[in-house]
């Protein structure tokens, strides 16, 4: 078959497939009315409500670090837990992270979401999808890098505790308990600690690459052919 | 807005029709872009500036749906060309000569990549290089070299089918 015979094989089968889908006006009225909406679309909406609740955790890791903790310590145990002044330098250090992190991310969803559109030339439209899905991978990360910090600050602030209260009970200070004990309890805390992040981590990673591997690398796929063509001009 | 739109798209639907046969082997997939390419033109459509014709506005919404729609798993679609409806129809419709072309030229355009579809579609539509190059946002001369490179990708599929 001659190439010349395509044009006239695709000129008799498009006209015959169009005559046989053709839509009515008030059937095309139809189909508007359903929501339809794109893979993008998805992932943007679920940004939204990602960053919401990031947003909310936040909230309440700031509450907690600043009056929260005080509160329920006074509520519950009747007396005020005097945290180590050496901690205030991290939980504020940590908590400037996470809402730099996250005010950094929500500016540049902000900023891809607006260049964002259906009608852009092919290979913008490429990068900005794959812009969109990394940012929500990113989110993802961000999420598990929050919990990583909150779980470290808790655990620093709860150990320290922990052998305050046990230096109490022996009548001693905490520089002349065992330090062999010391290691072993931090070993055991870190044993619990590492799975809790560890294991949300690849959970989390494995369920993205389950949902959108295959879709990223055909968009990337797509990208690299543009480019290689590109070039070979 | 809402009229003006069904209007002008009914009256263009085979653009959808053609990228949607283009691109899609199982009739549920076709449904299923048909449905996402028009909301797609329908969110975008306030954007329409008429800085281009509408044809190659609509078309490049389309292709660029058509290129990036996602596609579950259990839906991918097979390589074997030509799906069973079309087959069904072109029994019925054309002679076999026909038959046996469009049979060749549809399992030839299913194996090809997402963009050279793009391009083999506008070509067989007869557009200029320079309007394919309006439509997808390609240079030119790139459109050239992939024309070339496709045409002798699709005489070496059909000459294999053949």
């Amino acid at each position: 078959m001659d190439l010349k015979d395509l044009k006239s094989a695709w000129e008799t089968y498009s006209s015959q497939e169009m005559n046989k889908h053709r839509l009515e006006k008030e059937t095309i009225q139809e189909m508007l009315k359903t929501r339809t909406r794109s893979l993008v679309e998805r992932i943007n909406q679920n940004i939204r409500i990602g960053l919401t609740i990031l947003l909310l955790f936040i909230a309440y890791v700031v509450a907690d670090s600043m009056f929260l903790s005080a509160y329920f310590s006074k509520v519950i145990i009747h007396q005020v837990v005097e945290y180590p002044k050496w901690l205030e330098p991290i939980d504020f250090f940590t908590i400037s992270l996470i809402v730099l992190t996250y005010l950094f991310f929500v500016i540049r969803y902000l900023k891809i979401k607006r260049s964002f559109s259906i009608d852009l030339h092919i290979k913008d439209l490429l990068k900005g999808i794959l812009e969109t899905i990394q940012t929500y991978r990113r989110m993802f990360y961000l999420a598990v890098a929050i919990l990583l910090l909150n779980f470290l600050v808790s655990f620093i602030t709860g150990y320290y505790e922990g052998l305050k209260l046990i230096a109490a009970s022996k009548n001693t200070i905490i520089s002349d308990l065992d330090t062999f004990q010391i290691w072993k309890s931090i070993g055991i805390g870190l044993l619990y600690l590492v799975p809790l992040i560890v294991v949300p981590f690849f959970a989390l990673r494995w369920g993205f690459n389950k949902l959108y591997g295959k879709y990223l690398q055909s968009i990337k796929d797509t990208l690299k052919e543009l480019d290689e063509s590109e070039t070979a001009e | 807005m809402e009229k003006e739109f069904t209007q002008i798209i009914t009256e263009n639907q085979g653009i959808i029709h053609k990228v949607c046969s283009v691109y899609c082997d199982l009739e549920e997939d076709r449904r299923d872009l048909f449905q996402e390419i028009l909301a797609q033109l329908w969110k975008s459509y306030p954007s329409f500036r008429n800085e281009s014709k509408f044809s190659t506005w609509m078309y490049r919404v389309a292709l660029n749906t058509a290129i990036t729609s996602f596609k579950k798993d259990k839906r991918q679609p097979d390589k074997s060309g030509i799906s069973y409806e079309s087959l069904q129809l072109a029994e019925e419709i054309y002679d076999s000569v026909e038959e046996e072309q469009i049979k060749i030229l549809n399992k030839a355009i299913s194996q090809l990549s997402g963009i050279e579809k793009s391009i083999i579609l506008l070509f067989l539509e007869d557009k200029k290089y320079e309007e394919i190059a309006e439509i997808t946002g390609i240079t030119q001369n790139y459109v050239r070299v992939k024309m070339n490179r496709i045409k002798k990708k699709l005489k070496l599929l059909m000459n294999t089918e053949e």
